[in-house]
C-alpha cells in the first residue's frame, strides 16, 4: 500500500467515523430511547459487541503473552501486534458497556458506590487489568525495539509474560462466569457457558493477531525469519477452531441424544444462526487453514476475518435469543438494531481501527512498526 | 423484625386488572410501563381449557438476584422485606432486569411524560433508571413514622394501593413471619404456591390455589 493507500484509508476511516457519528446523534440527544432496546430485551447490540470485544482482547492478549514467553527476537512482532489488538478491543469493551447504560453522567458512581458482588464491577476490574497489561507489553516491546539488533526476550519479562499468560484468560473467565450465574436466564446459567466463551475468546484472539499480521508487510517479513511462530498460530488457530466446534456442537449432541429434553433451549438446535455460525466461523476458516497455513497472507486474513465473523455471530446467537425469551404467556419478544445502534458500533469500531494506526505510525520505529498496515 | 408479603387468591381474582390502575395511579406510573401486570393464562385445548388471571407484582424475593447484580447498591433490601431501588444511584446497567426471571421492572427509556395522575408521595422517575413494584413503599414508611398499623390484620392498616382496592379481595398484605399475621394463617391452612420456585430466590409474594 503506497502512500496514496495509506491516505484513502485514513478518509474510508473518517468517513465512516463521521456517517457512524451522525447515526448515532439520536442517541446523544434522547439517550437510549434512540435504540431498538425495549423490554424484554434491554441489552441488544452494544452489550454483544461489548462481550465479543472483550474476548478479541482477552484472546490477543494471550498470544502476545506466549509470544513473549517464548522468548524468541521476532516474538516481539507478534506481542506488539497482540498488545494493540487487545488494548483497542478491550478499549472499545469498555465503551460499549458505557454507551449501554442510561446514566452515563453517573457512571463514577460504579467506583464510589461500588459492589464487588456485581458482575458490571468485574467487567471493569477485568477491563482495566487487561489494559494495563497490554500498555506493559507494548512499552516493553517498544524498549526491546530501540536496539539497532533486537535481542531476545529478558528472563524475567519472559516469566511475566507466562504469568499473565495464565493470568488472563482465568480473568476472562470470571466475567463470562457471573455472567453464567443469571438464575433467570436458562441459558446462560449453564455450565457450557464458560468453556464456549473462553474457547471463542482465546480464537477471536488469536485471529486477530494473525489478520494484522497478514495484512503488514513487516509482519509478513518478521515471519518470514521466524515461520515456526506462525505455523504454531496457524495450527493453534486450526486447533481452536476444533475445540470451539467441539465444544458448541457438544450441548447440541448432548440434547439430542437424551432425547429432546431441554429442546427449547438455544443449545438445542442449529438454527439459522447456529449454521451460519458453522459455516463461517469454523468450516470455512478451517479449510482455508488447510490451504493458507504456511504462511501469513491474505488466505490467513480471510481466515481470521471469517473465524471473527463466526465468533461474534456466537456472541449474538448466545445473547439476544436468551433476551427474546418469556418465562409468562406474554407477547413475544424481537430485537433488530437500528441505525443508530449500527452507526454507532461502525463509528466506535473505525475510531478503534484509526487509534491502532496513528498509533503504529506514531511508535512508527522497529518490531511495533513491524505490525503496521501497508 | 417483620417480613411483608402478599398473599393472592388466584380463585378470587378476577382479571378485572383494578390492581394495575391501582398501581399506576398511587405511584405516577406513566401508561408506557405498568409495575403490576395481570397475565391471562390459558391451559389446555377446548374443550377442556383452564383459564386463570395471574396478578404478578415484584416478588420482593428474600434472595433477590437483582439486589445481588447491582453495581452501586441501588437496587437494595430492606431488614423488613421490601426490595427497593435508590434512584438517585441507579446507573441504568439493567443488569437487574436481566437477572430478575420475573420480568418485574421496568426501564425509563424517555423522558417522563406526564402520568395519568401524579401522587406527590411517589413522584415520577427520571429518565434512564429502572423502576418496579415498591409495595406502596411511601405508604409503609409514613404509617410507621405515624405510627399507624401496617398490614391487613386491622381494618385500618395501611395496604399498598393494589390490595386496597381490589374488588375480588383476593389479596392480603402484612407479615409473613408474624404466624399470627393473615397473611401467614391463609399460607399455613391453604394450598399454596410460589412463582418460579426453582430458582431459590423465594419470593414474598404467595399464591393460594
Amino acid at each position: 500500500m503506497g502512500k496514496l493507500g495509506h491516505i484513502l484509508f485514513v478518509i474510508v476511516l473518517l468517513a465512516l467515523i463521521a456517517g457512524g457519528a451522525l447515526a448515532a446523534w439520536p442517541q446523544v440527544k434522547d439517550s437510549l430511547a434512540a435504540t431498538e432496546l425495549h423490554e424484554p430485551v434491554v441489552w441488544g447490540l452494544y452489550v454483544v459487541c461489548s462481550v465479543f470485544c472483550l474476548g478479541v482482547g482477552a484472546g490477543a492478549l494471550v498470544v502476545a503473552s506466549l509470544a513473549l514467553a517464548h522468548g524468541r527476537p521476532q516474538g516481539r512482532t507478534v506481542a506488539g501486534a497482540g498488545a494493540l489488538v487487545s488494548l483497542v478491543s478491550v478499549g472499545l469493551a469498555g465503551l460499549f458497556i458505557l454507551l449501554d447504560i442510561g446514566r452515563i453522567d453517573r457512571a463514577m458512581l460504579m467506583m464510589t458506590k461500588a459492589r464487588i458482588e456485581s458482575p458490571l464491577f468485574w467487567d471493569f476490574v477485568v477491563i482495566d487489568v487487561l489494559i494495563v497489561i497490554a500498555v506493559f507489553y507494548l512499552l516493553c516491546v517498544l524498549a526491546g525495539s530501540r536496539r539497532a539488533e533486537p535481542k531476545p526476550v529478558s528472563g524475567l519479562l519472559r516469566l511475566l509474560a507466562g504469568l499473565f499468560g495464565i493470568a488472563v484468560p482465568v480473568l476472562y473467565v470470571v466475567t463470562v462466569r457471573v455472567f453464567s450465574t443469571l438464575q433467570a436466564r436458562p441459558d446462560w446459567n449453564t455450565p457450557v457457558l464458560t468453556p464456549v466463551f473462553l474457547a471463542s475468546g482465546m480464537l477471536a484472539g488469536l485471529a486477530a493477531v494473525m489478520v494484522v499480521v497478514s495484512v503488514s508487510r513487516a509482519g509478513r517479513a518478521a515471519m518470514a525469519q521466524a515461520p515456526a511462530i506462525w505455523r504454531v498460530m496457524a495450527d493453534g488457530l486450526f486447533g481452536l477452531i476444533v475445540v470451539d466446534t467441539i465444544l458448541t456442537l457438544g450441548p447440541v449432541v448432548g440434547l439430542w441424544s437424551s432425547g429432546g429434553a431441554g429442546d427449547d433451549s438455544i443449545w438445542a438446535g442449529l438454527g439459522e444462526l447456529g449454521l451460519l455460525e458453522l459455516l463461517v466461523g469454523m468450516i470455512a476458516p478451517a479449510l482455508i487453514m488447510v490451504m493458507g497455513r504456511r504462511k501469513p497472507g491474505f488466505l490467513a486474513g480471510v481466515a481470521g476475518l471469517l473465524v471473527l465473523s463466526g465468533v461474534f455471530i456466537k456472541r449474538w446467537h448466545i445473547i439476544i435469543p436468551a433476551m427474546t425469551r418469556r418465562a409468562f404467556p406474554l407477547p413475544e419478544a424481537s430485537y433488530t438494531p437500528n441505525i443508530v445502534e449500527l452507526g454507532t458500533v461502525v463509528a466506535l469500531a473505525a475510531a478503534g481501527v484509526l487509534f491502532a494506526y496513528v498509533a503504529l505510525q506514531v511508535l512508527k520505529k522497529p518490531a511495533v512498526a513491524a505490525v503496521s498496515a501497508e | 423484625m417483620a417480613r411483608f408479603g402478599m398473599v393472592i387468591d388466584l380463585k378470587k381474582c378476577l382479571g378485572c386488572q383494578t390492581c394495575t390502575v391501582a398501581c399506576n395511579i398511587e405511584n405516577s406510573i406513566q401508561t408506557a410501563g405498568n409495575w403490576h401486570v395481570v397475565l391471562d393464562m390459558i391451559e389446555g385445548e377446548y374443550p377442556a381449557i383452564n383459564r386463570t388471571f395471574f396478578p404478578r407484582p415484584c416478588q420482593h424475593c428474600k434472595e433477590a438476584p437483582c439486589v445481588d447484580v447491582c453495581p452501586t447498591g441501588a437496587s437494595h433490601k430492606l431488614d423488613d422485606g421490601r426490595v427497593l431501588i435508590n434512584y438517585d444511584d441507579c446507573i441504568g446497567c439493567r443488569y437487574c432486569m436481566t437477572a430478575c426471571p420475573y420480568e418485574v421492572r421496568v426501564f425509563n427509556w424517555k423522558r417522563p411524560a406526564k402520568p395519568l395522575t401524579e401522587n406527590p408521595a411517589s413522584p415520577i422517575r427520571p429518565r434512564g433508571v429502572t423502576e418496579k413494584c415498591t409495595f406502596c413503599t411511601h405508604r409503609i414508611d409514613a404509617a410507621t413514622k405515624k405510627g399507624d398499623p401496617v398490614g391487613s390484620d386491622s381494618p385500618e392498616g395501611v395496604v399498598p394501593a393494589c390490595v386496597q382496592e381490589c374488588i375480588g379481595e383476593a389479596r392480603t398484605f402484612g407479615d409473613l413471619d408474624d404466624p399470627d399475621s393473615v397473611v401467614a394463617r391463609l399460607v399455613a391452612t391453604r394450598g399454596h404456591k410460589r412463582l418460579l420456585e426453582g430458582k431459590g430466590t423465594d419470593p414474598s409474594v404467595i399464591y393460594l390455589l
